[in-house]
């Protein structure tokens, strides 16, 4: 066990009078800079002034096509192998086209469950999945919006978010509850 | 056979005679890599991928064709070693594809783990790969890729040697060879996915599972096949409490390494149309567990009030259930008629694996004198009929039509849907095999345990219990809490079981043969 010594408060401090007078300086010194010179003060006019992205940031995922259009995704599940937030669901299927014979039926991400961690980017042997759209914020009013469909992240870079999607399409067949015994 | 001692990487072992060094060394948990031996091929030596150094030989020598003597003293992991099978590997990877994220195989595919623990080179070949054929199909079950092959030919010995009937072969010379069929050939002989199983690469796979699930994400559980009454050696491979295949499992005295396809695409039958929720005669579903336990002491009442009890059995079900069944059709319902048989048309018969007769246990129930034909104890009608299992009335509409007439109230117990029967009789959904642990004696009187894989679904029971329950809605002391209390009775009563249900340890995987004279001893005591 470590003992960390309280350090000892001297008499002026346990009076508190002369701390708080020494607290509400700080204020007001920022009151008075701010009064004078108002360029410096810390405020963004959100969401009118949208706050500059890194150029690395983790944004919104997306999917990536060869230049024929189709999908670069092979449903190689690499990246819902790595994914520690469980949120990538995919269905392979065989590609008619004879050239990849594998090709994804659906790919989804529950971008609710998502932690922006990247391990889906890093995974990916394809350069299929990246996370470079720039949305950084993402708004419903429906839980089911935020499941991103393979449709929408082929999309591309920067698209609006798209409103009012129905939970129909996207039903996942659960067993009934079990009973206990 | 006598045993020898060995010494591999200065270690003694002591094996059987006859084995050799690849066999002798995973004693040890030495992995010796191989591509083209395989156990139940035997020696072919054509990958020199097993070659290993032999204390007294100027070369490396194979250790799949090497057999264990006295004093033989080798070495597994010597740089000499090492070195040859990083050459091996880069000889074989020369023109083959980087398909690993469209492989089936990737996961389980011995050129990719040994790769990654003998290769680990950056490649030296720098001109186009050579192009071989790409999905091509090679018959009702396979689909080939000839780039993927490492020309191993276990696939062709397979075909030659333990089918017999020789549909592959390898062609051309160098790097141009690769396996194909005879012209006008299909590999459609009725144990294709066997090749698909022991290719030690992705070059065949399997239609029925390409591309369903990545191998990595599946977990195994060890079982019987349900396809005939051979009770072949599976492991039933699954996630997500979805099977997605079935794998043989080496049992010597059974199967050997083999499986038919039959066998190993009726794992859908643990997935598909299945009984999920209790459905009363008028065809509500009492899917809430209140009007659940409700609807138990209303099928209880039935069975109380019956005057005329009539109970068929399936020889589907596990000697467990089986015993359950018959205690219960005694004790509880005190039914005049009981019989267990079959009216499932016979399947095909062949030397190898495939029996006759479609049912896993049907050798159990005559063990626990339950065998009997079922169309009397249907014919003679009465007031109540209980069915243990899902397969007994699916094959005959005629008879169908007169169960409904000759009986007053039917009670079902199923694991499947029962076409003919959504109205008019009590469903209560049970287990299948693969949700619940228990045992099936195979044609030849072996009794194999096997585990649960998946969890139960829905309201689905395992049908000792659930009968246990219906005992309980009774106000009866019926049932047992437990597999191994029910396991305690069923060898009181039969006593020639005990060693294969009691004694026999989860390790012994190889199921214990029934010993006749059980019953003799017991009653002499």
């Amino acid at each position: 066990m470590i003992k960390v010594p309280t350090p000892k408060m001297r008499w002026w401090e346990k009076i508190y009078l002369f701390e708080i007078v020494r607290g509400l300086c700080v204020t007001m010194g920022h009151l008075i800079r701010n009064i004078f010179v108002q360029k410096n003060i810390y405020t963004h006019q959100w969401p009118e002034e949208p706050k500059p992205l890194f150029p690395r940031l983790k944004a919104r995922h997306r999917l990536t096509r060869r230049d024929d259009g189709t999908p670069k995704c092979t449903a190689c599940y690499c990246c819902q192998t790595v994914c520690p937030a469980y949120c990538i669901h995919i269905v392979a299927e065989e590609s008619p086209d004879g050239f990849v014979e594998k090709r994804p039926k659906q790919f989804e991400i529950d971008i609710l469950r998502c932690v922006f961690c990247g391990y889906c980017v890093e995974a990916c042997p394809e350069d299929a999945i990246r996370m470079d759209t720039g949305d950084a914020v993402i708004v419903s009013n429906h839980r089911e919006d935020f499941i991103l469909d393979l449709k929408f992240l082929l999309n591309g870079k920067g698209t609006e978010w798209r409103r009012s999607r129905r939970f129909e399409d996207h039903t996942i067949a659960r067993p009934p509850a079990t009973f206990g015994e | 056979m006598g045993s020898v001692t060995i010494e591999i990487d200065g270690r003694q072992v002591t094996v059987e005679e006859g084995l050799n060094v690849i066999q002798a060394a995973q004693f040890l948990d030495i992995q010796i890599p191989h591509f083209c031996y395989h156990e139940g091929l035997g020696v072919d030596g054509n990958c020199r991928m097993c070659l290993v150094e032999v204390e007294g030989m100027p070369k490396l020598q194979p250790a799949c064709n090497l057999f264990v003597k006295e004093g033989l003293k080798v070495r597994t992991r010597t740089p000499q070693v090492m070195e040859h099978r990083r050459l091996v590997l880069e000889c074989l990877f020369l023109n083959h594809p980087i398909d690993c994220s469209i492989c089936d195989q990737s996961g389980e595919c011995y050129l990719q783990d040994y790769y990654l623990d003998h290769g680990n080179y950056r490649s030296r070949y720098d001109l186009p790969k050579r192009l071989k054929r790409k999905r091509v199909d090679a018959g009702p079950h396979v689909i080939l890729d000839a780039e993927r092959c490492v020309l191993c030919a276990r696939c062709v010995r397979f075909c030659d040697n333990i089918t017999k009937t020789g549909e592959l072969r390898i062609v051309n010379r160098g790097d141009r060879s690769e396996i194909t069929l005879f012209p006008g050939k299909k590999l459609d002989n009725p144990y294709s996915l066997n090749t698909v199983q022991i290719c030690p690469v992705g070059a065949l796979t399997s239609k029925d599972f390409r591309f369903s699930w990545r191998v990595w994400f599946l977990k195994s559980a060890h079982s019987i096949c349900t396809g005939c009454s051979r009770g072949c050696n599976i492991i039933i491979d699954h996630a997500d409490n979805h099977a997605y295949r079935y794998q043989a499992r080496c049992n010597p005295q059974v199967n050997g390494y083999w499986l038919c396809d039959d066998g190993r695409l009726s794992y859908k039958m643990i997935n598909d149309h299945r009984l999920h929720v209790l459905t009363e005669p008028s065809g509500n579903s009492r899917d809430t567990f209140p009007r659940f336990e409700e609807a138990l002491s209303g099928i209880g009442r039935q069975i109380e009030g019956a005057s005329s009890v009539t109970a068929l059995m399936s020889p589907d079900l596990s000697n467990e259930d089986l015993y359950a069944a018959s205690r219960f059709a005694k004790e509880i319902a005190g039914s005049q008629r009981m019989a267990a048989g079959s009216l499932k048309p016979d399947g095909v018969e062949d030397e190898l694996l495939r029996k006759a007769d479609a049912h896993p246990n049907t050798s159990g129930c005559k063990t626990l004198n339950l065998w009997g034909d079922l169309k009397p104890a249907i014919d003679a009608g009465g007031d109540l009929l209980l069915v243990f299992g899902s397969d007994l009335l699916q094959y005959d509409n005629a008879l169908l039509k007169k169960i409904r007439s000759s009986f007053k109230s039917i009670i079902i117990f199923a694991s499947h849907e029962m076409k003919g029967f959504e109205t008019g009789a009590w469903l209560i959904p049970i287990a299948c095999h693969a949700e619940m642990d228990g045992s099936f004696t195979n044609f030849e009187g072996r009794v194999q345990k096997f585990d649960a894989a998946i969890r139960r679904r829905g309201d689905t029971l395992p049908l000792w219990r659930i009968l246990g329950k219906i005992g309980r809605a009774m106000q009866r002391e019926w049932g047992w809490s437990d597999l191994a209390g029910l396991r305690r009775d069923l060898t009181d009563e039969f006593p020639q079981w005990k060693e294969a249900l009691i004694e026999a340890t989860p390790s012994n995987k190889t199921g214990v043969p029934l010993k006749m004279t059980g019953t003799k001893e017991a009653g002499e005591e």
